[in-house]
Order: C-alpha cells, then structure tokens, then sequence
C-alpha cells in the first residue's frame, strides 16, 4: 500500500505528524492552564465580591 | 475491647488537653504582641520582615481589609504552588526526574494546601519531586495553618475590642504565628522524630536486598520535617501515599503518640489562647471541654465498632477478637480509633489506619465528625473561629428560649452577628450535599468509584465532606485523580475554607465594634455545664438535620445489609 510507504514512523511526515501532535498536546495544556488558574483567581475574586457585600449588608 | 485499650484513648486525649494550657498561654502572647522567650532571637529577624515586605506592624486593619489580605495572600500562594507542580522538572531538586503534574491536578493540591486541607488525589512518592514537596507543600504547610491562626487571633481581638475598630494586622499576625509558634515548635518535633526514626534526606531513595535476593527501591525524603508540620498544623497531607500508615512517617508507638498530641494541641491552645486574650478563661474551658468530649465519644465509638467481631467472620465461624482491616498492626485498634477521632475533629486528614475498611459505623462516625464542621478541636485557628460560631448560635438558642438578647463574652449578640453564623455554618451541607448528589449520579464521577451501593455512597459523601471541611482524608476506594474530582473537590475546598471564613470576618467586625458589657444577674452563664450541654446539643442538631439522610443511604444502611448478609446465610 503507497500509504504505508510515505506515512512510515520514521518519515519526515510522521515526524512532522508527531511534532504536531505534541504541539496540539502543549496547546491544550496551556489552555488548561489558563482555565484552572483563571479559575482559582475567579474564586478568590468572588470572595472578595462577597466579603463587600456583607459589609454593605 | 479492653482495659488498656480505653485507658490509651483516655490518656492521648488528657494529655493532648493538659497540654493544650501552656501552649495556649505561649499562643496568647504572641497573638498580643507581648515578649516571649525567643524574642532575643526572633525579633531581629521579624523586624526585617516587616522591612522587607513593607508592613507597617503598628497599623491596624478593619475586617475588610484583614480579609483581603487573607484572601490576597491566599491567591498568590495558590498560583506559586501551581506553578510549582506545573513545571517541576523545570525546578532543582528532581532527583527522581519526575514530570510536572497535569493542570487538574495542579488546581486541586494548589488549592488544597492553600486551603489547609491537603487531599491529595496523587501518591506523592511517585508523582512530586523533592523540591515541589519541600518548597511546595511544606512551605504552605506553615502558611495556610498560620493564615487559619491568624484569623482565630483576629476573632479573639473582637470579642476584647470595646466599640474598637481594628482587628489585628493580618501580616503581622502571619508573620509572628510563624516565626514564633509554628517554625520553632516544628524544628523541636523534627528533631524528636529524627531521633525516633524518622528519615531527613534530600536522596531519592535507597535500595534494599530482599531475603529472596531481590531488590527493592524504597522511596526516601526529608520526612521529619514535614512531619512535624503536618500534624501540628493540622495540614495532614502526607509525603507517603500510605500517609502514617507508612513505617518512615510513623515508625513506632511513641511517633505514634506524638502525632496524635500534636495534631490536637494546638487547636485546643486557640481556644485557651481565645480565652486570655477575651478574659474568659472559664468559657474558654468550656469550649475545650465540649472538643475533648466529642473526640473522647467519638473515639470509643469507633474503638467499639472495631473491637466487635465482623459478621461475616462470626458467620465463618472464623475466632476474632477485632477487625483488623484497615488497622495499623503495630499499634492495633485502640490507637487508630483516637486517631480516627483525632484527624477527624482536627481537620488534620493524617490517618494511621484506612478509614475506607472501618466496619461500617465506624467510618460513619469518622465522616460525622467531619460533617460536624471541623470544631471538635478543628483545624489549628478554624476551629477556634468555627466553635465560636456554634457558641453565638447556642446563646442566640438559649435567648428565644428565656426572651433576653443573647450574649457572649461581653458582646450583645443580634440579628446581623446570626445572619452571618448561619451563611458560614450552611456552607458545609451546601458544599457536601450539593456536590455529593450530583457526584452520585454522573457516569463521569461514577468512573472512579471501586464500590457500587451505600459503600460508594459513602465514599463520595466522605470526599466531600473531607474536601468541604478542609479535612483532607481519603475514604480510600475512590479514584479521585480525574478531572471531574480533581476540579468538583478543588471547589468544595475553596468554598469549606472561604466561604466560611468570610461571614467570620464579618461577625469579628460587627462585635469589635459594639461595646463590652458588664456580666449582669440575666446574662447566660457560658462557663458551666448547662452551657455545655447546650453547645454540645447544637453541634449535634445542626449536624443530625443536615447530614442524618445522607449518612442513612451510606454507612448506617451498610451496616444493615452487612447484618443482612450474615443472616440470610
């Protein structure tokens, strides 16, 4: 089959597959970071909103 | 069951208590700004500090701007811990070469640690390198007990203002609970541990030859150290999967000892401290004795649940004396069952023995004490402020019973002062319930379960009433490393912690300032028995209507069907 041929692990486009890959991998761990720090600081905010608002209470 | 058996849960708790009044007499001092004993030493190194960090130490705050800074220093800790486990093949001291930790689980032990709860969904020998367990975790380990003693400090000042303002200065109580109670205190119990077998080492590990000519690699690190913080910071977070279960963390009955004791002084030294400061040393004893009592039930309780022979042994026909399952063999039951009571009412979350294989009851009652609220003593500063909440519901009780404002210690205590008791105590069910019941019937939460029933009932209700209370003991059987758990619990550890600590620094506003007022012939007596009985019958109301159902599905239906299954052999 031609396609086992040219997508060989070790061929410059399984390569640049796995490079791929890992990229798409760090992206969506960046991603991930994002959301549980925005995450943690969006709760520590709302704490803050409600420590203001008992105090108007 | 035996005589020594009740004889060592009776002396672990009187010696915890007794214990308690010279610490909480040293704690008072420091809350206070008076000198002590290391003050040749420390002041020095406490005024550059404050130099160091631009803290003014002689202005005051108002709770406002205490909480902020509670809340402000507790964010930062959570994104440097974060940061931390995230990139710790990055950081120095990996001699195991592990990688960072994946985001979820980040989220969850940053806020873990940050919030004194310290679960922990991973098995940290295998999963955090020396330098995130050292400058990671143990680092918060001293910093999230003294944010929790810091605020304690700040109630107590409430209750001595007269039409005051101010509360304390957060930094400067942060700063002071650490350099002189926590960081001295916790050198001399690593250096008793050390000379009691524990490890302190900074080698990765070491390798043993087996009888059989095999070779195992035994995981090492600096365990002392983070074991003497652990426990007297009602951290609980342990540097071993098998947490003191693990021969290194807990190599012998006098570790043994020492763990439990110091799990539990420093909570009962809040309180004593509470108690000078506020000039209520017998109210203070009051309060202590309504902790010592529910620890002291709630250890013979699980000694007794776990002293009866299993039924399914007696049906085996199987001689027994005890369940040993989930028991430490070297110490036996006895010592997990105070242990048990301990952790539990501590907030600690250390465990010498598996709760998960407690007899069913036995687990229920550990998980009870969590559900109580984390008072009985609680963790070291909450659960100071947290029976102090109990104590203002009790008094507020006792007034619609005779027709009279309540008070406490001085303070009149009104509408708003139990608006905000009831938003902070409603946090828990809140937290508990609401998580524990969509846990209970999402395939996604369902995955990490290893028991089907009220078992696994139980131990969803466990993980988040340990999360919820900032407990931070597994129930075991649950695989919580998921991203559905790792986020669920990381909430429910935020809101435990904060949710809860902010309509306290409410009432520690609203009481500093309205004025003292003199004890007259109709105030309530809060230091006698009949106050006693009351706060203990509080505790046990709000817990029993809010937990009773749930706690019905899970252990209390176990039981049943245990007896069930023996019976229809």
């Amino acid at each position: 089959m031609p396609s086992r041929t040219i997508f060989r692990p070790n061929s410059w486009i399984g390569e640049a597959r796995n490079a791929s890959a890992l990229l798409r991998r760090r992206e969506r761990a960046v991603m991930l970071d994002v959301v549980f720090l925005a995450l943690g600081l969006a709760a520590f905010a709302l704490f803050g909103g409600y420590a203001v608002l008992l105090r108007r209470l | 069951m035996n005589v020594s058996g009740w004889l060592e849960i009776v002396l672990t708790i009187a010696v915890t208590v007794v214990l308690a009044w010279p610490l909480g007499a040293y704690l008072a001092r420091v809350w206070q700004g008076e000198r002590t004993w290391l003050d040749p030493v420390l002041k020095p190194v406490e005024r550059l500090v404050y130099a160091g960090c631009g803290v003014k130490a002689d202005r005051g705050q108002g709770w406002l701007s205490y909480a902020a800074s509670f809340l402000a220093f507790s964010a930062a800790s959570f994104v440097a811990l974060y940061l931390i486990l995230r990139f710790q093949d990055l950081l120095p001291l990996n001699p195991q070469g592990f990688k960072g930790v994946s985001p979820d689980l980040a989220f969850n032990t940053a806020v873990s640690f940050v919030s004194n709860t310290n679960w922990q969904s991973y098995v940290p020998e295998q999963a955090l390198s020396t330098f995130s367990q050292m400058a990671g975790l143990t680092s918060h380990n001293f910093l999230s007990a003294a944010a929790g003693i810091a605020v304690a400090a700040a109630v107590a000042r409430a209750f001595a203002a007269n039409r005051g303002e101010g509360i304390g200065n957060f930094w400067v109580d942060l700063t002071r609970i650490c350099l002189y109670v926590l960081l001295p205190f916790s050198l001399v119990l690593a250096l008793a541990y050390v000379a009691l077998g524990e490890p302190q080492t900074l080698l990765a590990n070491v390798t043993a030859h087996t009888l059989e000519g095999g070779k195992q690699t035994i995981a090492l690190f600096p365990t002392a150290s983070q074991e003497a913080i652990k426990q007297l910071g009602t951290n609980g977070g342990g540097i071993f999967n098998a947490n003191s279960a693990h021969p290194f963390e807990n190599p012998n009955a006098w570790t043994n000892l020492l763990e439990i004791v110091s799990m539990n002084v420093l909570g009962y030294a809040c309180v004593v401290a509470f108690g000078r400061v506020v000039l209520a040393r017998k109210d203070a004893r009051a309060l202590v004795t309504v902790m010592a009592l529910f620890v002291l039930a709630a250890a013979s309780a699980i000694y007794a649940t776990e002293t009866q022979v299993p039924p399914a042994q007696a049906a085996a026909h199987v001689a027994t004396d005890v369940s040993m399952e989930g028991k430490e063999v070297r110490f036996g039951a006895p010592s997990t069952a105070v242990w048990a009571a301990a952790t539990t009412g501590a907030s600690d979350g250390g465990v010498n023995g598996m709760h998960d294989s407690f007899m069913p009851l036995g687990g229920g009652v550990a998980m009870f004490m969590i559900q109580l609220g984390e008072i009985l003593p609680g963790g070291v500063g909450s659960g100071l402020y947290g029976i102090v909440v109990m104590a203002l519901i009790a008094v507020f009780v006792a007034g619609l019973m005779v027709g009279r404002t309540p008070e406490y210690l001085g303070k009149k205590v009104e509408a708003r002062e139990i608006k905000y008791a009831m938003l902070a105590v409603l946090i828990l069910p809140l937290a508990i319930l609401g998580f524990a019941a969509v846990a209970a019937v999402l395939p996604v939460a369902l995955q990490g379960l290893a028991n089907p029933g009220a078992h696994g009932l139980s131990e969803i209700l466990y993980a988040y009433s340990s999360a919820s209370g900032n407990n931070g003991s597994a129930f075991a059987g649950l695989s919580a490393n998921t991203r559905w758990w790792n986020t669920t619990l990381g909430i429910a550890m935020l809101l435990g912690r904060f949710a809860y600590v902010i309509p306290v620094f409410a009432i520690a506003g609203s009481l500093a300032a309205k004025p003292k007022l003199a004890a007259t012939a109709g105030t309530f007596p809060t230091d006698g028995p009949l106050f006693v009985g009351l706060l203990v019958g509080v505790i046990l109301i709000m817990g029993g209507l809010q937990f009773f159902p749930a706690l019905a599905l899970g252990p209390i239906v176990e039981h049943f069907q245990a007896l069930q299954a023996v019976a229809a052999r």
